[in-house]
């Protein structure tokens, strides 16, 4: 057996039960077991042996008294006493019988005594518990009907008492030799057999100390109980020694990883008491781990619930001595003991013994002020424009829709106010985007005050505000936005030098029931912006639902489902228009590709029907894209019979299709795809597209131009612009604005506008073309005057391209 | 005083008419009635002490049974005058004779006789078988189990061993077990014994048939004592009581045949007296 060392037990203040051996508690057990079956078998068969004897006594009395009356009665008949006397004296010298007595009829008593008192061997308490008495009995001795005398008799105990003595004696030194013989089996059995319970005593001492499992080693004659004891006690000790390793590795891992982990992690006793405090505790709360070990955690943790103000250490005491539930996860603001405040996440949870008892708890503490902040700015960006600080179009519009809401509950009126800066963009394209953006800026710190208490600012585009003034009516609304306009008027920007008054075009609508939410609202007042604009800026008019004209342009909106429709079904399409070159340029076959849709009735609807509505609700890039596609399938067509550079196609695009990054790739992979040559491409661009995003516009020129296509700018003259922008516009051809052409022959201001807007593109190397030339005589002086080309319902309506293509080559 | 008394001190003062023994029995006890020893003395003593009783009962007179261990000794106490009445046929010798016992009653039997028996598987057949054997008698005194078996040997001419146990069933008993060849027996008593013990028997010789042994009163009796005990044995049987004790003692002594008792008188024993005579004149 492996040897270990021992270790001394504390008997100290054992008792003494509690120090006996087990070797002795056996002997003991035993020994006492053995006493009390040694005396009750004992006193029972000395019980039994007495009740014998005691019978045997009366018994041999009883038959003493007979036999010896058979004797006596003879002699008594013959009447010989000196014989009865000699018989009476046998008798009485036997040990059993102590006295003999013959009393006859006439009262003559003949007696004998035993003389020497018998041996004893027993001792005389022996006697006493035996309760063997001596008896006496007496028998009538008579024959023949006569008595002869009476013959009576004492038998002594003594002989039986010996005798039960000798066998109890017997009895006892042979039941003490066999529990000798007991002890001494059951000790050697003992010894023999706990080596192994010592072996695993000195090996469960051994696996306390070390590191290692110890083996315990039992010889084969062990009794196969303890062999099987010591191989589990083996397997035990090599799986807890195991057990213990793992435990030992995950303590250490458990313990790196509570200190590096990122949150602040206390633990405490039932009482409350901090047991543990990683490194980040120490920082977040200011306070050192050896400091905060043993004090109560109110003492170390100081944070209250930001809602209720309970103190988070108190809440957590609470919970640990009502055993309830885990907190869970609560904000508290915590105040270090440092000084610093925080906020931080905390997540508690009760520590449980096996019985299920709560024994402390584990307190997770996560610092989230960063975070916090990072969400309150979010939450204000995500209902703010950042630019300008007033709430952003979707804040504005959860209000209107609450407002709306309102009016239909009958708590109105309340008003929304569309308004629309109108110079915005000229110093934005002239000062650059840092002097837009300060202009926006200064009018909206200004425009809460020109507005009512109560109203909701918001910047729902570009240069586009939203104003809510809930409890106004039309009127009120109306002076609001008047006065709003009138301020913005008022108050000049300055950037660089340069002084720019700026206008603004409102709409305003009454919430009510006739407007049905909050996107109807919008478009409501965004079409009452727009008249208003129309009607010449610097203005406020006010949607109505019976104003013909708000309704018409509130029908435009249909226009949009129409034109989606026409998409669907393929119901546009597209006709051409001859320009025709003048002068050195005559023979060119030019034609302008121009949208029409077809309605479902067969009859076909004038671009002016819902080109406005296409561009007002975004529909342009992809009708843009329909011509684009199908202008080049048609002139690949035509162009495969055509020698190339005779024929070339105008094609409008819009301005949402410059401001769209990808349509140059989509018009690069069209020339690509088709196969199209770009000299035979020119896009018109109107000049209000050009000029709304100059910047843009003329980067997207530059590139196109760079495939070889052409550009005109279109409706030159009818618009803000100014022959300034031709320098910055890279255009190989001007179409002078149709309202000079149209009435040239006629008013010599026009006939001057031509002359000077043809002499400038010329002057700027750029070619001219005259729209609406609607007779020969405007033709004439266009000629005279050096145009480049002219395009009229004079020289060619506007029909499919078929009919163009025969004349056309016919011409050339 | 009692009568007794009175009786006694009439007869101390009154000469004898013979010089027949004192009376040596307690005047103030139960008169002493001897019983010559035929069986053991318990034998004797159940057998007698109930018809003692009865007789005692009934005549007013008490008795007491007597009895010594042999028959030669219970003849000794008769003849030195210890005894009041006695049941025996040894006092018939003509010195016995003269002491004046009077007879009085006898055993309601037959007559009885002497036989010498053998065991009936025994080789002998004859008396002269006899010669020199060892022939067991009940004592010197039986007058049938001795007296007159010796003297027909005696006649034979066969001379014998004679042993005396010292009653009747006791010489049978002798014979029974093989210590004896023959025996001389009372043929009543051999008869009863032979019935108990189950034993079979030849007789090598019977004599003449002599009277069933009488009782005897001793002379210093009163004779109106002895009337009385005289009338209580012979009315015994008679009386229903009487008669039931005695089928009870028959029945003790292993008997089926029960005997009472009757009157009788001297003369009855006359052929005993001859046979004495003869004997001592053969000698």
């Amino acid at each position: 057996m492996a040897d270990f060392p021992a270790k001394a037990s504390d008997g100290a203040s054992e008792s003494l039960l509690a120090r006996l051996s087990l070797r002795a508690r056996l002997l003991i057990a035993t020994g006492a077991l053995l006493l009390v079956a040694g005396f009750v078998v004992t006193a029972i068969t000395t019980e039994i042996s007495a009740r014998g004897m005691r019978a045997r006594l009366a018994n041999d009395l009883d038959r003493t008294l007979r036999t010896s009356a058979a004797l006596v009665v003879e002699l008594a008949v013959l009447g010989d006493y000196a014989g009865i006397e000699q018989f009476l004296r046998r008798r009485a010298a036997q040990d059993d019988v102590a006295v003999a007595e013959w009393i006859d009829a006439s009262g003559t008593v003949l007696r004998a005594t035993f003389g020497v008192e018998p041996l004893r061997i027993r001792p005389e308490w022996f006697a006493r518990l035996l309760g063997l008495k001596d008896v006496a009995g007496v028998l009538p001795v008579e024959l023949g009907g006569r008595t002869y005398g009476t013959l009576r008799m004492e038998m002594n105990a003594t002989e039986h008492e010996d005798r039960m003595w000798q066998i109890v004696r017997a009895q006892s030194l042979v039941s003490l030799a066999a529990a000798a013989a007991l002890f001494a089996a059951i000790y050697a059995l003992l010894s023999l057999n706990l080596r192994v319970v010592v072996a695993i005593r000195r090996g469960a001492e051994y696996l306390e100390s070390q590191s290692e499992a110890p083996t315990i080693t039992v010889p084969d004659s062990a009794p196969p109980e303890l062999r099987a004891t010591a191989r589990a006690f083996n397997r035990m000790g090599t799986s807890l020694r195991s057990l213990v390793n793992e435990l030992l590795v995950e303590k250490e891992h458990a313990f790196v990883v509570l200190n590096s982990i990122g949150d602040a992690v206390i633990t405490t006793d039932a009482q409350g008491i901090v047991e543990y405090f990683n490194p980040v505790a120490e920082r977040l709360l200011g306070i050192s781990r050896t400091e905060a070990l043993g004090k109560p955690l109110a003492g170390v943790y100081r944070a209250r619930d930001e809602r209720s103000g309970d103190t988070a250490a108190g809440n957590l005491t609470r919970m640990i001595k009502a055993d309830a539930p885990p907190a869970g996860f609560g904000q508290y603001t915590l105040a270090s003991a440092s000084g610093e405040h925080f906020v931080v996440e905390q997540s508690a949870a009760p520590l449980r013994d096996e019985a299920g008892r709560v024994r402390g708890s584990v307190i997770v503490l996560r610092n989230v002020t960063e975070s916090r902040n990072i969400e309150a700015r979010l939450t204000w960006q995500a209902s703010h424009d950042a630019l300008t600080g007033l709430l952003n179009r979707s804040a504005f519009e959860r209000r209107l829709h609450d407002l709306v809401a309102d009016a239909h509950a009958g708590q109105g009126p309340h008003a929304l106010v569309y308004l629309d800066l109108d110079q915005f963009k000229i110093v934005n394209d002239t000062c650059g985007h840092a002097a837009g953006d300060q202009l926006l800026r200064n009018l909206s710190n200004s425009m809460g005050d020109w507005t009512s208490e109560g109203a909701t600012i918001a910047r729902l585009g570009g240069d586009e505000f939203g104003i809510l003034l809930p409890r106004l009516g039309e009127n009120e609304a109306q002076g609001v936005a008047e006065a709003l306009i009138r301020r913005i008027q008022g108050m000049p920007f300055t950037w660089e030098g340069r002084r720019f008054v700026i206008g603004a075009s409102a709409g305003v609508v009454v919430l009510s029931e006739a407007i049905a939410d909050a996107q109807e609202a919008l478009r409501a007042a965004d079409s009452g912006c727009y008249a208003a604009k129309d009607e010449g800026r610097n203005r406020v008019r006010v949607y109505r639902t019976t104003d013909e004209d708000l309704q018409r342009r509130h029908g435009e909106m249909q226009w949009v489902s129409r034109v989606h429709d026409a998409f669907e079904h393929d119901r546009f399409f597209l006709v051409a228009q001859p320009i025709v070159g003048l002068g050195a340029n005559a023979g060119k076959n030019v034609f302008e590709l121009l949208v029409r849709l077809r309605d479902p009735d067969g009859s076909t609807v004038p671009p002016g029907l819902f080109l406005p509505a296409a561009e007002r609700y975004g529909v342009m890039p992809s009708l843009d894209r329909w011509v684009v596609r199908r202008a080049f399938q048609m002139l690949r067509g035509y162009l495969a019979g055509a020698p190339q550079g005779e024929v070339h196609f105008h094609i409008n695009l819009s301005g949402a299709s410059i401001n769209d990054d990808l349509f140059i790739d989509f018009l690069r992979d069209q020339f690509a795809a088709s196969g199209v040559p770009a000299e035979s491409v020119c896009f018109e661009i109107t000049e209000t597209a050009a000029v709304s995003n100059l910047q843009r516009a003329a980067r997207f020129i530059n590139q196109m131009r760079a495939l070889g296509c052409e550009f005109a700018l279109d409706d030159f003259g009818s618009g803000l612009s100014s022959f300034r922008y031709l320098k910055n516009l890279p255009v190989d051809l001007l179409k002078i604005d149709g309202a000079f052409v149209k009435n040239m022959a006629t008013d010599p201001v026009d006939r001057a506008m031509v002359a000077s807007i043809n002499q400038i593109g010329h002057v700027l190397g750029i070619r001219t073309v005259a729209e609406y030339v609607e007779d020969a005589q405007s033709l004439e002086m266009l000629r005279a005057l050096g145009v480049d080309f002219a395009q009229g319902y004079h020289l060619g309506r506007p029909d499919l391209l078929e009919t163009w293509v025969t004349p056309v080559r016919a011409a050339g | 005083m009692t009568f007794r008394r009175l009786l006694a001190l009439i007869s101390l003062l009154m000469p004898v008419t013979s010089h027949a023994l004192d009376a040596k029995w307690d005047p103030d006890a139960p008169l002493p009635f001897g019983v010559i020893n035929q069986r053991s003395i318990t034998l004797t003593a159940e057998y007698w002490n109930p018809i003692l009783a009865y007789v005692s009962r009934r005549s007013g007179v008490p008795l007491q049974l007597r009895i010594a261990n042999t028959a030669p000794e219970t003849t000794g106490m008769s003849i030195r005058g210890e005894l009041a009445f006695v049941y025996s046929n040894h006092l018939f010798t003509p010195e016995r004779d003269a002491l004046g016992f009077a007879v009085i009653a006898r055993t309601e039997e037959n007559a009885i006789r002497g036989q010498i028996v053998v065991l009936e598987d025994s080789p002998v057949s004859t008396l002269k078988d006899l010669e020199g054997k060892d022939v067991a008698f009940p004592s010197q005194e039986a007058f049938v189990g001795y007296q007159v078996p010796i003297a027909a040997l005696d006649r034979a001419g066969v001379s014998v061993k004679a042993i005396f146990p010292g009653n009747q069933e006791a010489a049978m008993s002798q014979l029974r077990f093989g210590k004896v060849v023959a025996a001389g027996v009372n043929d009543r008593v051999m008869a009863t014994y032979a019935e108990r013990e189950r034993i079979r028997y030849r007789a090598l010789y019977s004599s003449d048939p002599y009277q069933s042994i009488p009782i005897l009163a001793h002379p210093g009796v009163p004779a109106a004592t002895r009337m009385k005990v005289q009338a209580a044995f012979a009315g015994m049987m008679k009386d229903p009581e009487g008669a039931k004790i005695l089928r009870v003692v028959s029945e003790a002594i292993g008997t089926a045949k029960v005997s009472g008792f009757v009157a009788s008188s001297n003369g009855d024993y006359e052929n005993y007296r001859r046979f004495y005579r003869a004997a001592r004149a053969a000698r």
